[in-house]
């Protein structure tokens, strides 16, 4: 199967020694955070030179594709615009909803898998999608809600739900692994049950992070080293999903210097050199 | 069951401590009123405190960052 690339999550801190490092420093992938970059001015095109040594793709949080209500038409243009100037491979954002009832809540809030939800995503992908310069993605955002994960088969349960979005959809999947993790750990199911039930072959990208626990309970607050767990169950998709392109480290708090999240992401790139995949 | 009322209340739930506690003091009425299905009214009564904070402080977590914070 072909070689996976391996990247960052591109943050603000890191700019300065990208733009210096002698070569690509490891790693083939930069995700660029699209919503920073919707307007023309210094940054994007800073940024887009970084796209001269680096595969960039393109991530984002506003897009709300379970929004009852639809999608900011505005939105996805700029969004389209910010991908055609950043020739991004491919863009990416959470299957969640972000607005309703007069309340944006600014955070990935979770859709079920009734057919109204499903012909909502099918009615705001397609609005997304219409002349996009690159496919889309639909990550799994972390659930802390636990919406549908009760049950002993909770696990197969959700990940059927998330296989019938990326279908209906048409669209690839971001698997944050990370957040796969944590949900299983709050939910008490099955990852694996999980990944068993997903489409891989549509997993173009992985996600990979650290969380914390607070009052018993896991939240991807991307400010940790990432969970061995999260690598044992890359160790086992790798093998799995043969239109794997990517996987990406992300940090979002306490940010450490670059040299140090290189050194994190080669725990990712041993794993995929492992599976065959490096 | 309207996708967009379900969707608002859960979003209002989340934002508004009074819409909280008005569904957890009577799941059913709330889902009258508001024309959702009792049981998903009947889920967020149910809901741990834990989870609905842990949402809340992530939520703030996003909009700190959001805001260049």
């Amino acid at each position: 199967m072909q070689r996976v690339a391996v990247g960052l999550s591109l943050r603000e801190p890191w700019l300065d020694d990208l733009e210096t490092l002698p070569d690509r420093g490891g790693f083939e992938v930069l995700e660029v955070m699209v919503d920073d970059y919707l307007c023309d001015h210094g940054p994007r095109r800073r940024v887009r030179r970084l796209g001269t040594r680096w595969v960039l793709v393109a991530h984002g949080v506003a897009l709300g594709i379970g929004d009852a209500a639809g999608v900011d038409e505005a939105y996805v243009r700029d969004v389209h615009a910010a991908l055609r100037a950043l020739a991004a491979r491919w863009w990416s954002d959470h299957l969640a909803f972000l607005r309703a009832g007069g309340v944006d809540l600014g955070h990935f809030a979770p859709v079920g898998d009734d057919d109204e939800t499903m012909q909502t995503l099918r009615r705001n992908a397609t609005a997304a999608t219409r002349g996009a310069p690159c496919p889309l993605l639909l990550e799994n955002a972390s659930d802390v809600l636990g919406l549908g994960a009760d049950g002993p088969d909770a696990g197969a349960k959700l990940g059927r739900g998330y296989r019938r979005a990326l279908e209906i959809a048409d669209a690839g999947s971001l698997l944050d692994l990370t957040n796969l993790w944590i949900d299983s750990q709050n939910g008490g199911w099955d990852p694996r049950a999980w990944l068993d039930a997903i489409p891989l072959e549509r997993v173009v990208q992985v996600h990979l992070a650290g969380g914390r626990r607070a009052r018993g309970l896991w939240i991807d607050s991307h400010d940790r080293a990432i969970h061995d767990e999260a690598l044992a169950l890359l160790a086992e998709l790798a093998p799995r999903a043969p239109n794997l392109r990517a996987v990406t480290l992300e940090w979002d708090e306490d940010i450490p210097p670059l040299a140090a999240v290189r050194e994190e992401l080669s725990r990712a790139t041993a794993v995929l050199a492992e599976a065959g995949r490096r | 069951m309207s996708l967009a009322a379900r969707q608002a209340l859960l979003a209002e739930f989340m934002d508004d401590e009074a819409v909280e506690r008005a569904v957890r003091e009577d799941p059913d009425v709330v889902a009258r009123e508001r024309g959702v299905d009792a049981n998903f009214a009947r889920w967020l009564a149910a809901l741990e405190p834990r989870r609905v904070t842990s949402f809340r402080r992530s939520r703030a977590v996003k909009d700190r960052r959001r805001r260049g914070g």
